[in-house]
């Protein structure tokens, strides 16, 4: 392990006080105007649209950035520990793609219209069952067979939400798909909010428990074994807490991707290459990126809002290619 | 695919345009008539077709098979001429002004080339952009398909019905559900009170917004009101995020959706909290989709409603 750069809760605290800056930003942007035309408004004596439209539209919006993007970096860090693999992210290996289809499911049969907990509750059904097919590959493959089981579960589960959307009878569901494939946190509220966080931060715990595990699983299985570290009650945590956090983000806010494959890539050297250390920086550092993407795609000027998705993979998608060439590039020398 | 035409050309217009399509004799031998290119075939059978079908006046057997289309053929032509109009028309959220009676006895399909053939008609009524492909097949086997554009303004909607009543033979039908309209509208206008046009958001699936330049906001300022996209200052119909919507305060609403179940994201967004407290501090009319979806006389319907609301707003 090498030495960081930065201490520890000093880096922690400098990615709280961006997580702060951009959640200020977050409130501060958007479509219906910023301080200026809001100050406005209360002028007028419209002061309860202005609340509307800060405390309803942007507050849950901005949170929802905040506690997806922690869940995705965190949840990136813990299957890359887990791994020992540094493409496993819940994007890359499906565990995205197939939570949206749990969710698509619950949506659209209507079952979420009578018992709103499905829909995060099978979004991390979803979740599951892909992760448990990614642990059996793991163990066997390396790094060419993750990747290839993820393209695969993340192709199935696209084919199979489009199916299910245009079985809908609801005509508006088959233009759905983006949100499901890109994801998006626009004019969500804090219904969404209160019906995911209380799981993600389920998650975020189970994962926050399995760090000191992941710490000696870096040394190698044998090596974790002999120091004490049940190999199965890891796994549990990091699959389950990982499985709950992005099924229930996942729900309410679509197939986000990337977030958790270059956010733990960046802060790993910051952390001195500590699983246990990177997955709180990899939280605040996933919760920073998202927010930021979502603050960019309200002030591009494209007309159409963009999806948080394409975003994060424009930023996303070229590290990934990097990844694999630097990764050939071991293996070849 | 003769026997798929719904009529043979009768002799005596064949032939001149047999010449016209590449000289082919009457009494070619067999072998050659094998040469002689499926397109050339084609345009002969649609040149016979357009022939025979302007020689005879009133077509009898005629399948619309776009919405609008359908009110304005169930207005014009006597039912017994219909062959078949669409299954939207029968559903309750699509049921026109007052043709309930005529549609519910009326064959229906479902803009599938096959349904249409069985139907062998002699005048098929299409919309510019709606089942293209399967209105280009039948052109292509020989029928004789009549497109119909988007009416875009209430003038568009009186040149249909007049195109309309020409195609079926029924020009003078036709004048009198203008004159109809036309009065009535007129009655309507007669009622609103006087003052500056309230805002009218009409707060669509996936938050779709009416701007100037649509018959949409034709209809709403008829009915005495501006749309939120007038007062937002746009043209054409936009998706509009729910900050922007909230931007502006309006005098009346609807949320209205026929399809809050089975639901999808779109028309569950309807029910954003926001949006919730707006429309609980606003008064709400609901206008059947219906009313305001074609140019035809049922936009009545939704100018009566607006009329109504405009001058229960003037009373408080």
């Amino acid at each position: 392990m090498t030495r960081p750069t930065l201490p520890y809760f000093g880096l922690l605290a400098l990615l709280a006080l961006l997580c702060v800056a951009l959640a200020a930003v977050s409130m501060m942007v958007g479509p219906g105007g910023g301080p200026a035309e809001i100050m406005a408004m209360i002028a007028r004596g419209d002061d309860d649209l202005a609340w509307m439209m800060v405390g309803e539209v942007r507050f849950p919006r901005t949170l929802l950035a905040l506690c997806v993007g922690a869940t995705l970096g965190m949840a990136g860090a813990a299957l890359q520990g887990l791994l020992r693999n540094p493409l496993a992210d819940p994007g890359v290996v499906g565990v995205s793609s197939s939570a949206s289809l749990g969710a698509v499911i619950a949506l659209y049969s209507g079952i979420s219209m009578a018992f709103p907990l499905a829909l995060p509750l099978m979004g991390i059904a979803g979740a599951l069952a892909s992760a448990f097919l990614l642990l059996m590959l793991a163990g066997r493959g390396g790094m060419l067979t993750l990747v290839l089981a993820g393209v695969a579960i993340s192709s199935l589960c696209a084919a199979l939400m489009s199916l299910a959307l245009n079985m809908s009878p609801n005509p508006y569901a088959a233009a759905e798909i983006m949100f499901w494939l890109m994801g998006s946190v626009t004019d969500r509220s804090m219904d969404h909010v209160m019906l995911a966080a209380p799981l993600m931060a389920l998650g975020a715990m189970m994962l926050m428990l399995a760090a000191r595990s992941l710490n000696a699983l870096s040394l190698g299985e044998e090596t974790a074994a002999s120091l004490g570290v049940s190999l199965t009650r890891t796994r549990a945590l990091v699959v389950g807490g990982a499985s709950i956090g992005v099924g229930a983000a996942t729900a309410v806010c679509g197939g986000i991707g990337f977030i958790g494959l270059v956010v733990p890539h960046l802060l790993r050297p910051l952390v001195g290459h500590t699983p246990g250390r990177l997955l709180a920086a990899s939280a605040l550092g996933g919760a920073a990126l998202l927010m930021a993407a979502d603050i960019l795609v309200r002030i591009l000027p494209t007309g159409i809002e963009l999806k948080l998705g394409v975003v994060t993979a424009l930023v996303g998608a070229p590290f990934f290619l990097w990844l694999i060439f630097r990764a050939r590039a071991e293996l070849e020398s | 695919m003769k026997q798929s035409r719904p009529q043979p050309p009768a002799s005596g217009v064949s032939s001149p345009s047999r010449h016209a399509a590449g000289g082919v004799g009457p009494r070619i031998p067999a072998r050659d008539a094998a040469r002689v290119s499926l397109m050339t075939a084609l345009f002969a059978a649609v040149a016979l077709l357009s022939l025979t079908a302007q020689a005879q006046t009133k077509p009898q057997r005629i399948v619309s098979m776009n919405l609008c289309t359908d009110e304005l053929l169930m207005r014009i032509v006597d039912p017994s001429r219909i062959a078949a109009i669409t299954y939207l028309s029968r559903q309750p959220v699509n049921a026109p002004l007052g043709l309930d009676d005529i549609s519910a006895k009326l064959p229906v399909n479902h803009g599938l080339a096959e349904e249409v053939i069985k139907l062998n008609p002699d005048l098929i009524l299409a919309g510019q952009f709606a089942a293209t492909t399967a209105t280009n097949l039948l052109r292509h086997l020989g029928y004789r398909v009549e497109i119909f554009p988007p009416e875009n303004t209430l003038e568009d909607m009186r040149a249909n019905i007049r195109h309309l009543g020409e195609l079926v033979g029924e020009p003078a039908r036709a004048e009198a559900v203008i004159t109809d309209f036309d009065a009535r509208f007129a009655a309507l206008e007669a009622q609103l009170p006087p003052g500056e046009k309230p805002v009218f958001a009409d707060v669509g699936v996936s938050n779709y917004i009416a701007g100037s330049n649509t018959l949409y906001t034709e209809i709403v300022n008829a009915g005495g009101y501006r749309t939120l996209g007038q007062a937002l200052g746009f043209e054409g119909f936009r998706n509009i995020p729910l900050e922007t919507i909230l931007t502006v305060r309006p005098a009346l609403m609807s949320t209205a959706t026929p399809w809050t179940s089975p639901p999808s994201l779109s028309t569950t967004s309807l029910g954003h909290p926001a949006l919730r407290r707006l429309m609980a501090a606003t008064p709400q009319v609901v206008i059947p989709e219906r009313y305001t979806t074609c140019g035809a006389p049922s936009v009545l319907g939704a100018i009566e409603i607006l009329v109504e609301a405009r001058k229960a707003g003037a009373r408080r």
